[in-house]
C-alpha cells in the first residue's frame, strides 16, 4: 500500500518531516515555520564529550523535540512512541500504520541508509524520515533532504531504526491523528520564540546558548597553543563540518530562523519580530563568512595563531549579535 | 533500493542530488534556492576524509605488524570510537579496550567474536583477518 503523500524538499530533516506530516493533514505550514514554532534554534558545545576524538557541537535541540513542540503548539493530536525493545514489534507497528493510511515519521541512523553516497554514511543517529508506503518488503521513504522520494529494503530500514551507538534511535516513531483547521498561530509563534530565548540566553549551563558560543570562541583561540597542529586542525574541520554539512547547521539554521521570523512578522504584523528578522539575516551572513574563512584556511593549510584568533573574533561577534536579537525578542509578551 | 556507490565528487558535484538552502539578500528578503553543493563544503569533506583515511591506514599497519587487534582497524573503518564500538557490540568499554591487544584478541571465544562481528556488520572470518 502506498499512501498519497506529497513530498516537499526541505533543508533540515526533522523540521522538513514535521512540516510535510502537518501538510498531509491539510494545514499549510512551511518548513521554517515548523522549525521556529518547534523552538529548534539551539547551540551547545561540550568540550569534554568527544565524538570521533573532537569536541561535540550541536546546533539543534534533541531529536523529536521539534516535532513534539510544533504539533503541541498548534494543537494537533499526535502519538509518539519513544522506544521499542523488539525490532520485529517496531516494524509491525509501522506496517499497521501504513495499512491504515497514516504516514509515519521515524528516527533513523544514517549509517544504514543505502541511498546516501558512502561519504555521507556517518554514525549520525538523529536523522528523521517519513515512511509512507510499502510493497513486497520495499519501503517508500520521504527523505526530507532529497528532491525525490527514495526506496529502502526492509532489513536496512530495521537496521537504521535500531542503529546502535551514541543516542540510538531505538525505533522511535511518531504520527499525527488530527490537526485543527484554524490554529491560534500567534500563541504558537510566541511560545516557539520564547523557547528559543530560553535556550539561547537563560540556560544556566555554561556550554549552552550564547554562553556556549563565547566559551567556544575563547577555547578556539587556545587550540593552536594547547594542541598539536594536526589535532587543532581536525577540531576546526569538525567544527565547520558540524556547522555547514547536510545543508543545515550554524549558518543554515540562522537563515531558516530568520525566514521564520520574517514570515511570522508578516502574519502577525509585528515590528519587533520584523526587526529581529533583519538582524538575524545579518548574523547568518556572518556565520556563513565564518565557515568560508575557515574552509579557506583549511584548504590552503595556512592555519596560524592569527587565523584562529580571527575566527574566534568573528564568533564573538556572532555571540554578541545573537544576544542582542534574543534580548529584543524576550520583550514580546505572550 | 540498491546501494548508492556514487561518491560525492562525481562530476565535481555532490552526488546526484541537489539540496535546498535558505538565504538572505541585502534588501531584507528571505528566499530559498535548490542547487548542488558548493566547493567550500567539498573541501571540508575531502579534508575530513583525508584524516579518516590516514587513520584507517595507520590502524591497518598496526594490525599487520601485530601491534593492535583487528577490532582497532574495523573501529576506524566504521568511523567509530571505543564508546561507539562498546555500544554497537554490547560489550563494556574497558573490555573493548582490553581486546585491542592482539594477544588478548587471539584468546577470545566465538561468542564474543560474534558480538563484535554483528556490531560491525561483518562475518567472524572477516573480523579475524583484515583485507
Amino acid at each position: 500500500m502506498i499512501i498519497d503523500f506529497k513530498h516537499n524538499h526541505s533543508g533540515h530533516c526533522e523540521s522538513g518531516a514535521t512540516s510535510n506530516l502537518i501538510r498531509h493533514y491539510g494545514l499549510e505550514i512551511s518548513e521554517p515555520m515548523a522549525f521556529g514554532i518547534g523552538g529548534g534554534l539551539f547551540f551547545c558545545y561540550f568540550p569534554f564529550i568527544k565524538a570521533q576524538e573532537a569536541p561535540m557541537f550541536a546546533f539543534r535541540t534533541l531529536a523529536g523535540k521539534i516535532f513534539r513542540h510544533a504539533t503541541e503548539r498548534i494543537g494537533a493530536d499526535t502519538v509518539m512512541i519513544k522506544k521499542f525493545k523488539d525490532p520485529v514489534k517496531a516494524m509491525a507497528e509501522l506496517d499497521r500504520n501504513i495499512e491504515n493510511g497514516i504516514p509515519t515519521g521515524v528516527q533513523v541512523g544514517t549509517f544504514h541508509l543505502k541511498y546516501f553516497p558512502p561519504e555521507y554514511r556517518l554514525h549520525f543517529n538523529f536523522h528523521n524520515v517519513v515512511v509512507f508506503g510499502r510493497e513486497n518488503g520495499v519501503y517508500h521513504i520521504g527523505e526530507p533532504v532529497r528532491e525525490k522520494t527514495q526506496l529502502l529494503l526492509r532489513e536496512d530500514l530495521q537496521k537504521a531504526r535500531f542503529a546502535r551507538g551514541m543516542f540510538g534511535p531505538n525505533g522511535k516513531m511518531y504520527y499525527i491523528r488530527s490537526v485543527p483547521k484554524q490554529p491560534d498561530m500567534q500563541k504558537a509563534i510566541y511560545l516557539g520564540i520564547h523557547e528559543a530565548v530560553r535556550n539561547m540566553l537563560k540556560n544556566p549551563v555554561p556550554f549552552i546558548g550564547v554562553k556556549g558560543l563565547r566559551k567556544l570562541a575563547k577555547d578556539m583561540k587556545k587550540w593552536p597553543v594547547k594542541l598539536p597542529e594536526d589535532k587543532a586542525r581536525f577540531y576546526l574541520i569538525q567544527f565547520v563540518r558540524s556547522a555547514e554539512e547536510f545543508g543545515t547547521g550554524g549558518a543554515a539554521f540562522r537563515y531558516m530562523y530568520g525566514a521564520f521570523l520574517k514570515e511570522s512578522a508578516e502574519l502577525l504584523k509585528n515590528d519587533l519580530i520584523l526587526k529581529a528578522s533583519t538582524q538575524m539575516g545579518e548574523i547568518a551572513t556572518l556565520w556563513r563568512d565564518l565557515a568560508y574563512r575557515s574552509s579557506r584556511f583549511i584548504k590552503n593549510r595556512e592555519e596560524s595563531h592569527e587565523s584562529y584568533t580571527i575566527l574566534s573574533e568573528i564568533l564573538q561577534e556572532c555571540a554578541a549579535g545573537e544576544e542582542r536579537i534574543f534580548k529584543g525578542l524576550a520583550k514580546l509578551n505572550a | 533500493m540498491e546501494e548508492n556507490s556514487d561518491t560525492i565528487w562525481k562530476d565535481g558535484r555532490f552526488g546526484k542530488s541537489r539540496e535546498i538552502s535558505y538565504y538572505y539578500d541585502q534588501k531584507g528578503q528571505y528566499d530559498k534556492k535548490v542547487e548542488f553543493r558548493e566547493d567550500t563544503v567539498k573541501v571540508l569533506v575531502e579534508q575530513h576524509w583525508d584524516v579518516i583515511n590516514d587513520r584507517i591506514e595507520e590502524a591497518r599497519q598496526k594490525v599487520l605488524t601485530g601491534k593492535a587487534s583487528p577490532i582497532v582497524f574495523y573501529m576506524e573503518k566504521t568511523l567509530a570510537d571505543p564508546i561507539t564500538v562498546s555500544m554497537m557490540s554490547g560489550i563494556s568499554l574497558w573490555r573493548v579496550k582490553w581486546h585491542f591487544k592482539p594477544s588478548v584478541f587471539k584468546r577470545l571465544n566465538e561468542k564474543t567474536l560474534k558480538k563484535y562481528a554483528d556490531g560491525f556488520n561483518i562475518s567472524v572470518e572477516q573480523l579475524k583477518k583484515i583485507q
